[in-house]
């Protein structure tokens, strides 16, 4: 409500500053004032932008856009170059103890 | 057929779920500790100091926000999240530092100083002591004891700083030490600082006691450090420290990213070299201004669109707890080089590893993420390393001196623009190629040194022939790794071709580690995807591939591929599940293999997802999660992608319509990793009446419930579960949140949470408004839960859309219109799952962009919203329902296309509405006739303007004033429209008679909206403006038509209104007044014997009233000067003062505006010679 009243004020500046003698034609043009008179009103169509815009969950898109998180989850890094003996590297990318595995596995299931 | 295997295996699933180990092991957590947020955007949150209470529910946050260039300092209690900001200090404030009782907040405030000053708030009292002077920056203060202060102090004019202590006991003053200081900061016995000097920067040590200085050892790091910090109980100090000229400005400082360091300060004070410290956050967040309290460390960091206040573990975000095989084993489940890095640090820290194989591994991580400085650092560092000499072959050393000199070059490759050569840089490349010649180095190595050289340098061609006379099996690693990614840089796409032998000889070389080969065999099967060959094709190159291979596990990974390919082409299930099971037999056999575990399932994802075979895609996504070892980091990684497949595959059944099969699917994601996600769609599609699974819902809870399988999540699935089926209630709302609230971030899907939180808090802003009036603590804990969700959520970008179109709504609502129309126009960045709601979204961005004084973007999205319609009708067929569907668009189309002032297109579409027939009531019918009228003035059509407008007239007269409410926040007035319809027709109007009656109708309007101008969205200053103003104009129409006594009546009363205009305003120099006493007097000189001197009293006090505040003014622009003589020469000569009106000429001030305003005096000079003669 302020603003508008503020717009009427700074319009009524605008248009008696800008006189240099006798009173110009008078003109109303700014838009916030033709905003609340000459904007339609769809309320129906509002109401229910209004009521369906607000997600308590998230949008059901069909496939996940994050590129990062996809990527995160599938990168492959390049190797850590040392002199090191190869053989060493060799069996230290063969991991580790069995222990704790789970025991579903999809194979079983077929 | 399908349907069945799936539900069987999800039955299968439901019995025996690898969740059952989360029970006993918790899997979630297993991996680097992660940032948890503290402070919310948009604005930037920084500079944190903690308070901490008796209890953690009463520990306080203070921090700078910095909001459009201005800084505050705000508080906020960390564990609701409210905030609010210290009043106390009136102006900008910032670098908030709390003493160690946490009752004194010092600060660097700009209140009564521009440049700074180091005031101290009492928090209690709320209180406000400035200690320093005005005639000195000073800043960054630092707590010494609880008594005493240090900050930084500069006079103006000079360069050097002063460390300064002030005494609050005393209340002296002293300085302690000169030059160019930063990053002070005590510990009650000691100071340490920077100081930079010509030799360099270093660490000074101010005893505090002793009163004397000493130097602190260099750190071993790259780059520099900054803003130190000492933990509570003094035994370590954290800093900053920016690793690399990360702006590319050439210098490293605080401009660039930053990374969070700790070390022992007793090990500093003993050091006598360089001190390595422990990394605590990694290089990709960058993370500043370190603040450890007692249980956690609170930072700043800047991703996710805003600075923002995190905390970590006091030991950072490798977990306390790890042992070097966790670390080892977390190394090698890493996904980004950043993460390596911190590893690796942790590990050379923690167990004090000093091999130069760390420093060849540390070297190689930043070669990979191009971080130049930190990598000479390291090759520097590595020659100094006592371990060397096991490494020194010459072959060995030659190389790291080489790649020395390389790096070198390439730093400052990159501080020129992208393609740009200069002659300074081919300058410096030449002499780089003299130097590594004049070492005595292989021919193969110096060979490579110039292809390298040469790659800079942009001679394509040249760098080709070098590297086509390497002979790779010669090479060493890592020379072989960049002589490899030359020929990737510089071969054209024409020639990538020639890719394809090189990664075999890579994949498949003897002399890389396994790892590597693996690496190159993954990388080229990713190539040759991307090289347009057909399925065939593929296999075809595929064999070609293995008949050169000679490494088992590439030529594993090769087969897994393969046998992926002849599942993608089998025509019938029965094949596609035999090869399923020899695949998985083979994925079975390599699964104690981290890295190529990883790269077969992955490769075998990616081919199900490229050919559309999503049924095995899911498969391949459920082995690796199930052959991952729970205990493993890796675990966590598998997870996360078995997530995300199976999100996909629910989600896809969804936006079919298949509900139930979405429902198992979710059910499932359930079971395997208790997502949030997973319970809120399988809640919502349960509870929803038409899928009829409510039963099932039921059960499955119980099921869950009982095997113990949800732990924190029951109380989420709980909430949802309320609030789907009531949430008009606040009490109910306000219970929920009660319950969500104490629910813990530690759980799977956490976005999740805040997300619904905070459209619980949403829903109770709308369901509590009135008009204007909203519950404002509501609005900020809404914009605080979504702001986390978006954090937590922030790799999920379903969260991310749902957040975002949120955050549209709420600031929308509560008229924040600049940060609506962003946060929608963010989430207008992701697709539309249908057309209405890509409607809404720009419809409601339309909406903020519009009051956000953007008409042209609120043009273009509601017509970009039209296209969309249109092309939906297209193919579906031109029907009466889903044209009008298309009204309301025009109707804003119309609307704003006025607004930007393209009046012909607004024309075209508000006759498109008015074309179409359609009865839409006739407020609406009022208004967008006076729109149009309105566009038909604009665009010169007066005839058919005045035509409309006459219309608008008719059509209020039947109707009623509508109140406002929440969603029509100014009240409907038809007055309003008439007001405006006969001031235009005033003008439209050629006779005079016409004109004066459309004003006199305004009169009337006008008049009767005294003592009620609320309701009709004006105030009283504006109506009586439009009242004098309605006046003056008749009094000129009546001057036309030569009725002079009705001219003069008409001023008297414009007269009238002005004075009650300065009565209401207090304003006597207001433009209304003003504009009014000028037209009047003019009048009165052009026609004397209608304005007797003396004749109106009001404009007699006015006049002299006005001309005495001019003479007043303060400070009187050109203008004010112009304005006044004006006035004065008027009134002179309504008094007949000829002489007088010479002199005003004359004054100083008036002779002062012939150089300013030229104009305005020459106005004033020919309106004086005018009434002289």
């Amino acid at each position: 409500m302020k603003k508008l009243h503020f717009i009427y004020l700074l319009m009524l500046t605008s248009l008696f500053a800008a006189c240099a003698s006798l009173p110009d034609v008078y003109v109303i043009d700014r838009h916030t004032v033709m905003e609340a008179e000459a904007s339609g009103e769809w309320p129906e169509l509002e109401n229910r932008f209004f009521a369906d815009g607000l997600h308590r969950g998230p949008v059901a898109f069909k496939k996940e856009k994050s590129r990062k998180r996809t990527n995160s989850a599938f990168t492959v890094l390049d190797t850590e170059y040392t002199a090191k003996q190869l053989n060493d590297d060799r069996q230290s990318t063969f991991l580790l103890d069995d222990e704790n595995k789970p025991s579903v596995e999809m194979v079983n299931a077929q | 057929m399908r349907y069945i295997f799936v539900t069987l295996l999800c039955t299968f699933f439901t019995i025996q779920s690898p969740l059952g180990f989360a029970a006993i092991f918790d899997w979630q957590n297993n991996r680097l500790d992660q940032l948890e947020k503290i402070t919310v955007g948009p604005w930037d949150n920084f500079e944190s100091s903690i308070s901490v209470g008796e209890n953690s529910s009463a520990d306080m946050l203070y921090f700078t926000q910095d909001k459009n260039q201005v800084s505050s300092i705000f508080q906020q209690n960390i564990m609701s999240g409210e905030q609010r900001r210290v009043a106390a200090f009136n102006g900008d404030a910032k670098q908030p530092v709390l003493n160690s009782n946490g009752r004194l907040l010092a600060v660097t405030a700009f209140d009564s100083d521009a440049q700074g000053d180091i005031c101290v708030l009492t928090i209690n009292t709320d209180s406000v002591e400035c200690i320093s002077s005005n005639e000195a920056i000073d800043k960054f203060p630092f707590w010494i004891d609880g008594q005493k202060l240090g900050y930084l102090r500069r006079k103006l004019g000079e360069f050097e700083s002063e460390l300064v202590f002030y005494d609050f006991k005393s209340r002296q003053t002293t300085v302690i030490a000169r030059g160019y200081i930063s990053a002070p900061a005590a510990n009650g016995r000691y100071i340490i600082y920077n100081l930079s000097q010509k030799s360099g920067a270093k660490r000074v040590l101010y005893d505090v006691k002793a009163k004397s200085f000493g130097s602190l050892a260099n750190i071993d790091l790259p780059g520099s450090s900054g803003f130190y910090r000492f933990s509570k109980n003094n035994q370590w100090v954290y800093f900053s420290q920016y690793l690399n000229d990360s702006n590319r400005d050439q210098k490293i400082d605080a401009n660039d990213n930053s990374v969070i360091f700790r070390l022992k300060f007793q090990d500093w004070l003993n050091a006598s070299s360089p001190i390595f410290a422990e990394q605590l956050s990694s290089v990709d967040l960058n993370c500043n201004f370190p603040v450890p309290a007692h249980n956690k460390l609170y930072l700043t960091c800047a991703f996710g669109g805003s600075l923002d206040v995190y905390r970590l573990p006091l030991s950072g975000m490798v977990p306390d707890s790890w042992k070097q095989a966790d670390i080892d084993l977390a190394h090698k489940s890493a996904r980004q080089y950043e993460e390596r890095l911190l590893l690796l640090n942790s590990l050379r820290y923690r167990y004090e590893i000093k091999s130069v194989e760390i420093f060849e591994r540390i070297i190689s991580n930043h070669l990979h993420i191009n971080e130049l400085t930190a990598a000479s650092f390291y090759i520097q560092g590595l020659f100094n390393q006592k371990s060397l000499s096991m490494h020194s072959a010459k072959e060995f050393l030659d190389f790291y001196r080489v790649l020395d000199r390389l790096v070198a070059l390439k730093r400052k490759k990159e501080q020129l623009p992208s393609s740009v050569l200069t002659a300074r840089f081919i300058f410096d490349a030449e002499k780089v190629i003299t130097s590594i010649r004049s070492l005595t180095i292989s021919p193969q190595l110096l060979n490579l040194a110039e292809a390298y050289i040469n790659v800079e340098l942009q001679r394509s061609s040249v760098v080709i022939k070098q590297l086509d006379q390497l002979n790779f099996e010669q090479l060493a690693p890592m020379q072989k790794n960049i002589a490899f990614s030359l020929y990737r840089k510089v071969l054209n796409k024409t020639e990538q071709q020639r890719l394809l032998p090189l990664y075999i000889s890579m994949a498949n070389a003897e002399n890389l580690p396994a790892e590597a080969n693996i690496y190159y065999a993954f990388s080229y099967l990713a190539f040759i995807g991307e090289s347009r060959f057909d399925l065939k094709q593929r296999l075809a190159q595929l064999d070609q591939f293995l008949l050169n291979s000679t490494q088992e596990s590439v030529k594993n990974l090769i087969d897994v591929e393969k046998l992926t390919l002849s599942l993608i082409d089998a025509k019938d299930d029965k094949t596609k599940n035999i090869i399923y099971k020899k695949i998985a037999k083979q994925l079975k056999k390599n699964k104690k293999s981290l890295l190529l575990s990883k790269a077969m399932h992955v490769r075998a994802i990616q081919l199900c997802a490229e050919f559309e075979e999503f049924r095995y895609m899911e498969f391949f996504s459920r082995h690796w999660l199930t052959v991952t070892n729970i205990r493993q980091q890796e675990f966590y990684n598998a997870a996360q992608q078995y997530s995300i497949i199976v999100k996909d595959k629910a989600y896809g059944y969804m936006a079919e319509d298949q509900m139930p099969k979405a429902f198992s699917v979710f059910y499932s994601l359930i079971r395997q990793t208790n997502d949030l996600e997973g319970h809120f769609q399988y809640i919502s599609i349960g509870l929803d009446s038409k899928n009829k699974k409510k039963a099932r819902l039921e059960k499955a809870y119980k099921s869950l419930t009982k095997q113990k399988l949800l732990g924190n999540a029951a109380v989420y699935a709980d909430a949802i579960k309320i609030i789907i089926n009531n949430s008009d209630d606040v009490k109910v709302l306000d219970n929920v949140i009660a319950k969500l609230e104490l629910l813990s971030r530690d759980i799977v899907g956490a976005s999740m949470r805040d997300l619904l939180l905070g459209y619980i808090y949403h829903k109770k802003l709308r369901l509590t408004r009135n008009g204007y009036s909203f519950d404002k603590s509501a609005y900020k804990k809404a914009h605080y839960h979504y702001m986390m969700a978006l954090d937590l959520g922030r790799e999920n970008s379903r969260v991310t859309a749902a957040v975002w179109e949120n955050l549209g709504w709420l600031h929308q609502e509560v008229g924040q219109y600049a940060l609506s129309a962003d946060f929608f126009t963010r989430r207008l960045t992701f697709e539309f799952t249908n057309l209405d709601q890509e409607l809404r979204l720009r419809w409601s961005v339309a909406k903020s962009h519009f009051y956000n004084d953007q008409s042209s973007l609120a043009l273009r999205e509601i017509e970009q919203a039209i296209e969309s319609i249109n092309s939906v009708l297209k193919s579906e067929g031109n029907n009466k329902d889903e044209l009008n569907r298309l009204i309301p668009y025009y109707e804003k189309a119309a609307f704003y296309a006025m607004q930007v002032l393209e009046f012909k297109k607004s024309i075209a579409y508000y006759q498109r509405i008015f074309s179409k027939k359609e009865k839409n009531g006739l407020q609406n019918k009022a208004k967008m006739v006076l729109a149009y009228a309105y566009a038909l003035k604009k665009d010169h059509q007066f005839d058919l303007a005045k035509e409309q407008f006459l219309q608008v007239i008719q059509l209020c007269e039947k109707l009623s004033e509508l109140p406002a409410d929440n969603q029509r926040l100014i009240s409907f007035q038809p007055k309003r429209l008439i007001l405006l319809a006969s001031g235009f027709l005033a003008e439209l109007s050629v006779q005079t008679k016409e004109q004066i009656s459309h004003r006199k109708t305004r009169i009337e309007i006008l008049k009767g909206m005294q003592g009620k101008v609320k309701k009709f969205s004006y105030d009283e200053a504006a109506r009586l403006a439009f009242l004098s103003k309605d006046y003056q104009l008749i009094a000129l129409a009546y001057e036309k038509s030569g009725d002079l006594l009705f001219m003069k009546l008409s001023m008297d009363d414009a007269m009238i209104q002005a004075k009650h205009w300065t009565d209401t305003t207090g304003d006597i120099l207001g433009p209304v007044v003003y504009r009014t006493l000028i037209n009047y007097l003019s009048l009165a000189v052009q026609y004397p014997s209608q304005f007797p001197d003396k004749s109106n009293k009001d404009v007699e006090m006015l006049t002299m009233k006005m001309i005495d505040a001019f003479e007043k003014y303060p400070y009187p622009t050109g203008n004010i000067v112009a304005q006044q003589a004006k006035l004065q020469i008027l009134r002179l000569k309504q008094q007949n003062k000829l002489k007088a009106m010479s002199a005003i000429l004359q004054k100083e001030s008036v002779q002062g505006i012939k150089q300013v305003l030229p104009k305005k005096y020459e106005q004033l000079a020919s309106m004086v010679q005018f009434f002289i003669q």
